[in-house]
């Protein structure tokens, strides 16, 4: 019942949001997301022990039943309250962030529709529901990243996403057909239960993670990301920390039981990849919302490789606390956009003092992300990275050694990136020739409360007493670890490595751009290039061949028929005209000269008659005799 | 006396007979074609007499003929009151002018 209402609730708010007036749908949207949330955790509290599910019968297709379901158990409860809680600020923000946009209304009612789309997809409770309303995040999300439509970049980084989308969805759609091929049911409850006793086939684990991979933005699929922030930064924010991104991970999470060992190998890798490919990507981009946006993909890159290795608790914390920090370093960027007017990082610098509140929440998020301790981010990192190395020893082959080893190098890449930013911003002097050093001032503080609020969840106190270790954390009472990691050097190590990253960050000069290295960051490693070269190029071509195709044959058959036609026709009227009407007019122009001749002979002239009688009368003697 | 060969009745009837048809024919008066008539008639009358010497008993020819004489004379009154009736009332006894049959 109250799982109806919080999924009806952001629904209605799409609704009634495109016809309210635009000073309203702030104020409304804000409403119904902390009503949203306030139901959240309500149920969050009142969870019960077990898993609960609702279902209602969908459809009948020749006997077999399709249901709709809906399962509400800790996962669930945990992200609700995430996403109604990182929508409920960047709402907040967006009033005062848009407020001169005149399609408020409409930008709000596209929020209500993202965070209905996603709390759908955490409430579903099986694949079906979950497909529904994941195509429903795609349109989303195609919509906000588009919302600024004037924008040429604007629309064509919101089809790419869309399309990007595509090619992981019908991987993930082939995926649900071959769950219901081997196991005749699609619902998360048998589907976790048949899960431990027989092992799914590799390729249903890998066509389901085909969709994580699109929407989480992983090794290949991952350039839609960065392009993606065309859209208005609280979007970005929320795009990155709580809504789409964050549905890839949680599937992983459900679908978790049904990967066979060797997909999550291949999950790990991808993963792997990913966060080392994003990683590199972020060191030399200039562009602010550039950085974090590979820095997501770098940190999602991570959460996939922990759940590759067997760490769901471990994948699904750093969600959670990754969802915090990265909403609050895209809320600052904001906000320092907002100041001064720029997404380029060459025409910052010096800021600290002019932004103080930006800045100090800034360093607090920028730490939690590169994992230094005492931040949220270093336990959560800790607890995937302890994940990865247990299972690495768990491997048969020692190559696997590389996956841990490689996330390691990642969170050092994390915070060189993340330094270098954080000195182009904040540190240096003022770079700026269009915006005054004096004109640049913090926002007001609709904008700088949910950033303090997000600032302080970036802490670690709210995780786990420990700031060394998540030992003993709340969030793995609730979701159970599957095995500790015991490895006391991987704290210092990975601290180590996040210093002489982030050292490295803060020293490095700013290399030209034609070094093949840095184009190979900044291009993100050729990515968009390849895929231009190998799948769009001949799609390109095919379609103008195809076009020409139809043009100079389908065409010219057409219009051959059509001409054909027309002389078959003529032809036809030539006929009918001198043929069919000849004959009739022929009949009519002999009966009426036979008319004429016989009324010629009728010409009511007696003597003619007699004339005529007696000439007949001649032929016939003549004939008789 | 010697006996005229017949044929040569029958040469004279034929030539009053065609005559008569001429008239009948070619005039445009109704009066004239009336006399034409009675010429045709005539013919007749002469061919009746000719023929009437091979019976020369009961005579049957020539009395054949004064009967076609009386009742030409009878026809041709009614046929000159009707012709003076048309003439009433058309104003002409032109036959030519005359085409009311083909109404």
């Amino acid at each position: 019942m109250l799982a109806a209402v919080l999924l009806g609730l952001p629904f209605v708010g799409f609704l009634v949001l495109t016809i309210v007036r635009r000073r309203m749908a702030g104020g409304l949207a804000v409403l119904l997301t902390s009503t949203g949330l306030a139901l959240s955790i309500i149920l969050a509290v009142n969870l019960p022990e077990q898993p609960v599910a609702l279902h209602a019968n969908w459809a009948m297709i020749s006997g077999v039943a399709f249901g709709i379901t809906f399962r509400l158990d800790a996962l669930t409860a945990l992200m609700l309250v995430l996403v109604h809680f990182v929508a409920l600020l960047v709402q907040l923000y967006s009033i005062s962030y848009l407020h001169d946009e005149p399609k408020l209304a409409r930008y709000f009612s596209y929020l209500q529709l993202f965070v209905g789309a996603m709390l759908g997809i955490v409430l579903a409770g099986n694949l079906l529901v979950m497909y529904a309303f994941w195509e429903l995040v795609g349109l989303a999300s195609y919509l906000l990243i588009g919302f600024y439509a004037e924008r040429p970049s604007a629309s064509k980084a919101a089809k790419k996403a869309f399309l990007m989308n595509r090619v992981g969805d019908i991987g993930f759609l082939i995926g649900i057909f071959l769950t219901y091929y081997y196991f005749d049911t699609l619902e998360f409850d048998a589907l976790t239960t048949i899960g431990s006793g027989t092992v799914a086939p590799t390729a249903l684990g890998l066509c389901l993670f085909m969709g994580c991979v699109g929407k989480s933005a992983q090794f290949p699929l991952l350039t839609w990301l960065p392009d993606a922030m065309e859209g208005p930064t609280p979007v970005s924010a929320l795009l990155h920390a709580a809504t789409m991104v964050a549905a890839g991970i949680f599937l992983l999470a459900r679908i978790h039981p049904l990967l066979a060992p060797d997909a999550l190998v291949v999950i790990a890798l991808v993963g792997t990849v990913t966060t080392i490919w994003g990683g590199y990507s972020a060191v030399f981009q200039t562009d602010i919302k550039k950085v974090l946006a590979f820095s997501t993909v770098s940190q999602l890159g991570l959460m996939v490789a922990g759940m590759g290795t067997n760490n769901v608790a471990g994948a699904m914390f750093h969600l959670l606390t990754h969802a915090f920090f990265k909403a609050g370093l895209f809320l600052s960027a904001g906000a320092i956009i907002h100041a001064v007017h720029t997404q380029d990082m060459r025409q910052m610098g010096g800021l600290r003092k002019a932004l103080p509140t930006t800045f100090v929440g800034y360093s607090v998020c920028a730490a939690a992300l590169s994992g230094l301790p005492f931040f949220s981010g270093f336990l959560s990192k800790e607890a995937i990275l302890g994940g990865a190395f247990n299972w690495s020893s768990e491997q048969n082959s020692n190559l696997s050694f590389l996956v841990p080893v490689l996330l390691l190098i990642s969170s050092g890449l994390t915070a060189c990136y993340m330094v270098r930013q954080w000195r182009l911003i904040f540190f240096g002097t003022y770079r700026n020739e269009y915006v005054m050093i004096r004109q640049v001032h913090e926002p007001d503080w609709l904008m700088r409360g949910p950033v303090v609020v997000l600032v302080l969840l970036s802490v670690w106190f709210w995780f786990s007493l420990n700031p060394l270790s998540a030992h003993g954390s709340w969030f793995f009472r609730i979701m159970p670890m599957t095995e500790e990691s015991t490895y006391w050097w991987l704290a210092p190590v990975s601290i180590g490595l996040v210093l002489i990253g982030g050292w490295i960050g803060f020293r490095m000069r700013e290399p030209k751009k034609t070094y093949s290295y840095v184009r190979l960051s900044l291009e993100y490693g050729f990515l968009d290039t390849f895929f231009q070269h190998l799948f769009i190029n001949p799609t390109l071509k095919l379609a103008t061949l195809l076009n020409r195709t139809d043009q100079r044959v389908v065409d010219k058959v057409v219009d051959g028929a059509g001409v054909s036609t027309v002389v078959l026709a003529n032809l036809i009227m030539v006929f009918d005209r001198f043929g069919i009407d000849g004959i009739v007019n022929g009949a009519a122009w002999i009966a009426g000269r036979l008319g004429r001749l016989t009324r010629s002979i009728q010409n009511g002239q007696v003597q003619s008659y007699i004339t005529v009688a007696v000439v007949g009368l001649l032929m016939l003697l003549w004939w008789l005799l | 006396m010697q006996a005229v060969d017949s044929q040569f009745f029958l040469f004279v009837g034929a030539a009053l007979f065609s005559i008569g048809l001429a008239v009948v024919l070619l005039k445009r008066h109704a009066i004239v074609v009336l006399m034409g008539v009675e010429l045709m008639l005539n013919a007749v009358n002469v061919n009746l007499v000719a023929f009437s010497q091979y019976d020369p008993d009961r005579l049957q020819g020539q009395m054949l003929a004064l009967f076609v004489m009386v009742v030409a004379a009878a026809e041709s009154a009614v046929a000159l009151a009707i012709v003076l009736q048309v003439y009433r009332h058309f104003r002409t006894a032109q036959l030519d002018e005359l085409n009311e049959l083909k109404q």
